[in-house]
């Protein structure tokens, strides 16, 4: 065995604490996520001749778990939907502290987000993908990564109260978009 | 080690080529990081043995 080179199954084992990050915080359960992780090292596994060692093991995996996690959504239907009802509701109660979100807000305001958007932030913020390896995960143009991110980040910046790089206040229109978000 | 991706960078170097560092950033890196330090769960490992073990006897 080469010293460099990592085998299948070193690299894979390297890649598992990220893409278990993922795999929650796309699903936002934890029975699910692991059920998804577990399935994507099945696929991966018996995929491993398609993959180059050497190249990004990261995006591949993360490829496989977020076709998983689509192919199961339009299995199982409406059951997510009621997932993020009831996280919406839960946001309806703002930020107490004036400027202080702590993490619970946060993942709150982050599950209200649709997947695309919430997919698309999750690989460029958390994963640390450029738009570029993003668009390809998600087969789809890079310009559409851009602006899944930047309407999750504009949203996620109403829901959060906390002001983007234009440093903006709550003004009357925000205010509104925020209320009408919460009553949805 | 061994593996660049093809922007260069290597997976997981803690860069974020496309993210400003800004509360939103921060805060998805903090949330990941919770899910990354927990240890891998045993079932998930024990899965990897197994896959290993099966395809070395499959090689035999």
């Amino acid at each position: 065995m080469s010293e460099d080179v990592p085998t299948f199954k070193q690299a894979l084992l390297a890649a598992l604490p990220s893409l278990r990050a993922f795999a929650l915080s796309l699903s936002g359960r934890p029975d699910r996520a692991d059920d998804l992780v577990q399935e994507t090292v099945m696929k991966a596994w018996s995929k491993q001749e398609s993959f180059k060692l050497g190249t990004n093991m990261q995006a591949w995996l993360v490829t496989i778990l977020r076709n998983t996690f689509y192919s199961q959504m339009r299995k199982r239907g409406r059951e997510v939907q009621d997932t993020e009802g009831v996280f919406t509701a839960r946001l309806s109660v703002p930020p107490s502290h004036d400027g202080v979100m702590d993490m619970a807000d946060f993942k709150r305001a982050l599950f209200t987000l649709p997947d695309d958007q919430r997919e698309a932030l999750l690989l460029i913020g958390a994963s640390g993908f450029s738009y570029e390896e993003a668009a390809e995960i998600c087969d789809c143009a890079v310009g559409t990564i851009k602006s899944r991110v930047s309407r999750a980040r504009t949203r996620l910046q109403e829901l959060l109260q906390i002001s983007g790089p234009s440093d903006y206040g709550m003004d009357p229109v925000s205010q509104r978009v925020v209320s009408r978000s919460f009553a949805d | 080690m061994g593996h660049i991706s093809k922007n260069g960078k290597p997976p997981g170097d803690g860069s974020y080529p496309d993210m400003p560092r800004d509360e939103i950033g921060t805060r998805l890196r903090a949330m990941y990081a919770e899910v990354e330090n927990e240890p891998i769960p045993a079932e998930l490992l024990e899965l990897l043995e197994k896959l290993d073990a099966a395809e070395k006897r499959d090689n035999q």
